[in-house]
């Protein structure tokens, strides 16, 4: 008799979902799948809307990374005006992006999965949690807050408001940055160097206490895609998007708009989430991964002094295209770095604070594609509108989505390990969750899921049928 | 203006410990587009723009995050407006002050509870100022821009008693 196990909820993630683990007559594990029960469909509400109206409203998808929405969407209004946004327009824009990926990263590092990597994964859930890191390690939370408050106060100073700001809009972004903002970001930077500099130490110092989870979580051979430069580094504004195979050899590279000639979305009955996969080798295979770990194995570096030299020991420990979902944790806090020496440089360029941030225009195209790095991986949009400006489709590639079946190839790899026939192993929860935890999934971009995630694990038999239940 | 403690066992009076050179720190919170949820908002608009609290930090935020932990461990006092869901009638306005709690977590993601704000401020800072709790029992949380006419009536009566909290108390 096959057994299905479901997780329902899972805690510490942006949203809601749940797991089913499928048994087969042996009660050995034969499948496992993350279901996202949640649905926001902005695809659907977007229509008939003006296009311009699509940054301010895609924002609204997310309140972790409504900038990188912005970003998109923005940048997707910018082909339909057939402009270029001026170079400090784009500049801005990068940096606001920069901002919302420090902040995204703080939350998904600090407040989310540091309570594991500090008490271990089988610690009491009542103190495993940004609170307990307060009381047993000050500096790491205190630090953890700060880079998070970094990144949002420059979002606040740059667009009026931490959460959802309007300010990038099609064409550039509406207002110039003064040098008084500047400096007052500038005046920033040294305090959160120092904070990510403890915080790199503490992550290598305690490297050899977590082999284990990084040999069991979310281990397996993949693809890889994220957008690199003209130099192949790692750009989360503009580029080009580069897929890579499990050993770190390029399989192609490709304009970002023609992204519909190499990926795939597919329904999945249990969820609202809408997988991807490679097209050239269909839904079965076409599995690969976005997000900080894929840009390190697409891209040559980051780009930037600092960022490169902690990525070199990176590499040197883990090699060029490490497969361990687990070090995504790793390669956040390199990029969070990355980040800050980025929004330096930007802030360095006296073009900075050139009044020239917008292009203006009327319709030119009926389709409009713009894509970015988000935090959590590449992020696509796609508007088509009818002459008057007016949205008649939307498509909404979201870098969990692209993680999908990596998650789901995660889960199975856990579940297998940790569960035998109805016999679950203690600490199997804690593992699936903390894979899952290391993609930092939002539910709510790819699904358009508010709230926290808690979990419910399902045990069905061979006919679908729910004879266990678990959850906390 | 009904006012009343809460009961529970996060809420006891908390030790006052004002240095002069720190602001009080007042933030709404709630859902701004769910009918009363909203009423921490309405009441903080209110306050950013009366002279008498140019002296008071003020906030509109939609939930409690670990991150303001660094703005409470630097005001004088903290004054938490939101709306609750306590089934007292519509418009009562609730006053408690709020003391640490470490187990006030709960199922973590990126929000927190008040007496887990003020736990997480006492361990990273040190200490947390004191910190009260003023609550509006809601009518209805609608998905509209309005509060019901209950909880806006009770706006005077909430602004009155953050006056008395950051103006009064904090000059005796």
């Amino acid at each position: 008799m096959s057994t299905t196990l479901t997780i329902d909820p899972i805690t510490r993630i942006e949203g809601h979902a749940r797991i089913t683990i499928q048994l087969d007559d042996a009660g050995d594990v034969a499948d496992a799948h993350f279901h996202v029960t949640q649905f926001r469909g902005f695809e659907k509400l977007c229509e008939g809307r003006p296009f311009a109206e699509m940054p301010s409203l895609m924002a609204r998808i997310c309140g972790i990374c409504p900038v990188s929405h912005l970003v998109a969407a923005a940048k997707a209004c910018d082909r339909i005006l057939a402009v270029r946004p001026p170079k400090t327009g784009s500049d801005l824009r990068a940096l606001m992006n920069l901002a919302q990926i420090v902040q995204s990263h703080s939350l998904s590092l600090f407040y989310l999965a540091a309570p594991d990597l500090v008490f271990g994964f089988d610690s009491d859930p009542a103190t495993r949690n940004i609170v307990g890191i307060a009381r047993t390690n000050p500096q790491l939370a205190g630090d953890g807050i700060l880079l998070r408050k970094f990144g949002q106060r420059i979002i606040e100073i740059l667009g009026g408001k931490r959460i959802h700001p309007s300010w990038i809009v099609p064409g550039g972004v509406e207002s110039p940055l003064t040098a008084e903002k500047r400096d007052e970001i500038r005046a920033m930077i040294p305090g959160a160097y120092g904070a990510v500099d403890r915080t790199l130490a503490w992550y290598k110092a305690n490297l050899l206490s977590w082999a284990e989870e990084e040999a069991s979580l979310g281990n397996f051979k993949s693809a890889f895609m994220a957008m690199v430069d003209d130099d192949g580094f790692v750009t989360h504004y503009d580029g080009r998007l580069r897929i890579a195979d499990h050993d770190g050899t390029l399989i192609t590279e490709f304009d970002p708009r023609d992204y519909g000639e190499h990926l795939g979305e597919f329904v999945d009955d249990a969820s609202f989430l809408k997988p991807t996969y490679l097209l050239a080798r269909g839904v079965t295979d076409g599995m690969y991964r976005v997000g900080t770990l894929a840009r390190v194995v697409v891209a040559k570096g980051f780009g930037t002094p600092r960022a490169d030299e902690e990525l070199a020991l990176f590499r040197e420990r883990f090699g060029p295209a490490p497969s361990s979902s687990f070090l995504y944790h790793h390669t956040r806090l390199i990029e969070i770095l990355h980040g800050i020496e980025k929004i330096e440089q930007l802030l360095n360029d006296p073009d900075i604070l050139s009044d020239r941030v917008i292009s203006n225009a009327q319709v030119n195209r009926n389709v409009g594609i713009g894509v970015a790095e988000a935090p959590r991986g590449t992020l696509m949009h796609r508007y088509e509108v009818d002459d008057d400006g007016i949205v008649q489709t939307a498509n909404l590639m979201i870098a969990t989505g692209h993680n999908a079946s990596a998650m789901n190839a995660g889960v199975l790899q856990v579940a297998k390990k940790y569960v035998h026939g109805d016999d679950v192993e203690e600490g199997m929860l804690n593992r699936v969750e903390a894979v899952i935890r290391c993609y930092d999934p939002c539910l709510s971009c790819s699904t358009h899921a508010a709230g926290q995630m808690p979990m419910v694990v399902n045990l069905l038999d061979a006919r679908g049928e729910v004879v266990r239940v678990l959850s906390r | 203006m009904t006012t009343a403690m809460k009961p529970a066992a996060t809420m006891t009076p908390a030790t006052k410990v004002v240095t002069s050179t720190r602001r009080p720190l007042v933030v709404g919170y709630g859902t701004a587009m769910r009918g009363d949820d909203a009423v921490g908002w309405y009441v903080a608009d209110l306050l950013a723009l009366e002279q008498r609290f140019a002296g008071v930090d003020v906030l509109s935020v939609h939930q409690l995050t670990p991150e303001l932990a660094a703005d409470f461990a630097s005001a004088s006092r903290i004054v938490l407006i939101d709306a609750a869901a306590d089934g007292d009638e519509p418009g009562a306005v609730h006053v408690s002050d709020v003391v640490p709690d470490y187990a006030a977590v709960g199922v973590f993601s990126h929000h927190v509870d008040a007496a887990a704000l003020v736990a997480l401020t006492s361990a990273l800072y040190g200490e947390a100022p004191p910190t009260t709790m003023v609550t509006v029992s809601l009518d209805s949380v609608p998905h509209e821009e309005r509060l019901s006419a209950p909880v806006a009536a009770a706006i005077p009566d909430v602004v009155a008693v953050v006056s008395r909290l950051v103006l009064e108390d904090d000059n005796a």
